[in-house]
């Protein structure tokens, strides 16, 4: 682990626990499948509390395949810092993004949906910097929407050595263009800054598409 | 299910004893070990047919234990079981021989379903 900088460091130990994670949930899996299986050999009448019991071993298989999800997406982004630089579709990597920042708009009552391309997205970057631009611009909206917006990401293909990423938002809120000085030294600037780093240029418009994202790609696609 | 032979390999030993039960279940012959050196020794007593081997164990790993299995003994079939953003190391199990590999948790009929088919395949497709 010589030369680990910080955001490997983090990514490694985080993979690292995902594994575990996994092993923990195939082992809750296993034993409730294990009681399934105990309860069908079971007569009917033998056991008063049989479909009760069914009902709840199916909600533990619910909440299993739940902790597989964010156990997946939190993998895969944890191995974000293995390649500073990689090819990867932006359409997997929004979506990921926004299957992890789905706390962030619950706890503020909003609804974040990510609407892919309609076709792959390549796109050679610096996954993690795009990764933190586009959280900034999700991070950003979720501050200035009202409870009850909905809010979507959408990436599109520009059609050159370009691809941008639109925010919208449906529900009351503030336009970006009339953001309070607070909201803009804290969230506003810091993604412009976010985004200048990676030559990448941020636009504020008119609802319903309020922020636009426009990446260039690197070469090597 | 009657007559399959099957042989449990990983370090997690709850997971494998509990699934190593529900194969029994539904009349497996189902051992289970939670070492790759236990597991070669297992081998070597009980001739199963078909090995499920986790591919992350602490001392011999499992591509090794996969390695040493197909070395030995070609006709049984080996299924890896990988973790998270491992398919790289099913790949390579395939490359070495493995008959294919399932991702923790896994789902047991489709467990069930691989072992069907490496059996098939270990008795020329007569099983």
């Amino acid at each position: 682990m010589n030369n680990l900088s910080e955001t490997s460091f983090m990514g490694k130990i985080t993979a690292s626990v995902t594994h575990e994670m996994k092993n923990v949930l195939a082992i809750i899996r296993e034993s409730a499948g294990l009681m399934e299986d105990l309860l069908s050999l079971a007569k009917d009448d033998s056991f008063p509390a049989r479909e009760k019991f069914l009902k709840i071993i199916s909600r533990i298989g619910d909440q299993v395949t739940r902790g597989v999800d964010l156990a997946n997406a939190l993998n895969q982004f944890a191995h974000g810092p293995d390649q500073p630089f990689a090819t990867v579709d932006m359409n997997r990597l929004i979506d990921q993004l926004v299957f992890l920042c789905q706390r962030f708009a619950l706890s503020k009552r909003l609804t974040l949906k990510h609407v892919a391309h309609d076709r792959p997205l390549l796109f050679r970057c610096e996954v993690l910097k795009v990764q933190m631009t586009i959280f900034r611009g999700i991070d950003l909206l979720l501050n200035v929407a009202d409870p009850g917006a909905i809010l979507t990401i959408r990436p599109t293909d520009r059609g050159d050595d370009k691809v941008s990423v639109e925010f919208s938002y449906e529900g009351n809120g503030i336009e970006l263009r009339n953001i309070p000085e607070t909201v803009k030294e804290s969230l506003w600037d810091p993604l412009v800054a976010c985004a200048e780093s990676l030559n990448a240029k941020v636009e504020a418009g008119s609802r319903p598409i309020c922020l636009r994202i426009v990446f260039t790609r690197h070469g090597d696609q | 299910m009657e007559g399959w032979k099957v042989l449990l390999v990983d370090d997690e030993k709850e997971f494998v004893s509990t699934l190593a039960e529900r194969l029994r279940l539904r009349g497996i012959q189902a051992d289970e070990t939670g070492s790759g050196e236990e597991a070669l020794r297992l081998i070597a007593l009980t001739a199963p047919q078909v090995v499920v081997l986790d591919v992350m164990m602490p001392g011999m790993g499992g591509l090794e234990v996969l390695q040493r299995v197909k070395s030995t003994y070609p006709n049984i079939e080996v299924i890896l079981l990988t973790g998270i953003g491992s398919t790289k190391d099913g790949m390579e199990g395939m490359r070495l021989g493995a008959f294919d590999f399932l991702m923790k948790p896994l789902q047991i009929e489709e467990l069930i379903e691989k072992i069907k088919a490496a059996i098939e395949k270990a008795a020329g497709g007569n099983a």
